[in-house]
């Protein structure tokens, strides 16, 4: 196939306001599944009916998820002018995190996680001379930073939050790893 | 714009989306995990070793109904997030083991800066340059974009290179 035979032509990559785009999303995962994924993936708090309308449930059956999801202490409940909204709970994810961390991995290997995330951070202070992600993030507002340098910046300082966060899911980890792996320790059959 | 209360991984964040980034990866690999089509979801480091993505490997024959010589292909993702009021950057890179491969990106071009933020890029191989067109997402959620990647547009692309009687 010739290369130009081989490219999709721009007819195939415009699609229209098609109604049918995500039908394969509500026939494969639940309703419930489909909130929570939204839910947890928040940029702010939102209230149900934004969340019905991005997750194809009803406002009804997505307050109802949103409240039992409340109930389970997996998302937290807030009024902001007036509306009731959602976002997810900081203190259940955290332990959740720590507690997967713990269960995936040895302590050594949760050692070299948080050894390998302080390297990454220390090389992004020397290239970009700046102390925390908070600070390239002002870099990129600067006014002799181009739009996609600045772009650039927001994406290094994503990833710079995601080392620190490792680093501090990581250090909890480590702290309470003891007693974490006692409690998923198969019990043994001591007559075997 | 930038108050002192910028927390790791979440942006302006002044009661608790800390750690945004890694729940996205985990919602868009339990959604990958329920697409019919997906054989294996991983997480693997990028190129540079750096960063990480998620990497899909689909079966084809599921994908379009056996329209791809191609038993299996892969789907490379990545999402970065941006304090509130401003887009986050992503990807969603198809490759194919012909050498094809094609992507739907919110990211700035490095040194392009006529080419949209929101927009498609593909090239025949990894010898050719690539060619870019700028779209209009539907979507908004991370989730919500995963779907639509994968259920509309990926396979509209695909049928329109395999199939030239397919009518759009």
């Amino acid at each position: 196939m010739a290369d130009d035979e081989s490219l999709a032509p721009p007819e195939a990559i415009e699609i229209g306001d098609e109604g049918e785009h995500t039908d394969e999303w509500t026939e494969e995962m639940p309703g419930v599944d489909r909130v929570i994924s939204v839910a947890l993936t928040l940029e702010q708090p939102r209230t149900a009916d934004w969340i019905a309308e991005q997750t194809e449930v009803s406002p009804t059956t997505a307050r109802s998820h949103l409240e039992r999801l409340v109930d389970l202490h997996i998302l937290s409940a807030v009024e902001q002018r007036g509306a009731k909204t959602y976002y997810p709970d900081a203190a259940y994810q955290r332990f959740k995190e720590v507690s997967q961390l713990i269960e995936e991995h040895t302590r050594s290997e949760i050692e070299t996680i948080a050894v390998t995330a302080k390297e990454d951070i220390e090389e992004l202070r020397e290239t970009y001379g700046v102390e925390s992600a908070d600070e390239l993030r002002k870099l990129a507002t600067a006014e002799d930073t181009s739009s996609t340098e600045a772009r650039e910046c927001f994406k290094k300082a994503s990833e710079w939050d995601s080392h620190s966060h490792m680093v501090s899911i990581a250090e909890e980890a480590l702290e309470r790893y003891e007693k974490f792996s006692e409690h998923y320790q198969p019990s043994v059959d001591s007559a075997a | 714009m930038y108050p002192d209360d910028l927390l790791a991984d979440g942006g302006s964040d002044p009661i608790g989306l800390s750690g945004r980034r890694s729940r996205i990866f985990e919602q868009l690999r339990i959604n990958l995990n329920h697409h019919p089509a997906t054989e294996t979801v991983a997480v693997r480091p990028t190129r540079d070793q750096k960063d990480r993505k998620l990497v899909a490997h689909f079966d084809t024959q599921i994908l379009v109904d056996g329209l791809v010589d191609a038993a299996e292909a892969k789907l490379e993702i990545n999402w970065w997030t941006h304090p509130a009021g401003i887009d986050d950057q992503f990807k969603f890179h198809y490759i194919e083991p012909s050498g094809y491969d094609c992507g739907w990106h919110r990211q700035p071009h490095p040194e392009e800066s006529n080419i949209p933020f929101d927009h498609f890029q593909q090239r025949a191989s990894p010898e050719s340059d690539y060619q870019y067109q700028g779209v209009d997402f539907l979507e908004d959620t991370p989730v919500g974009l995963l779907w639509e990647v994968t259920q509309t547009r990926l396979p509209r692309i695909i049928r329109a290179r395999y199939d030239p009687e397919t009518e759009f």
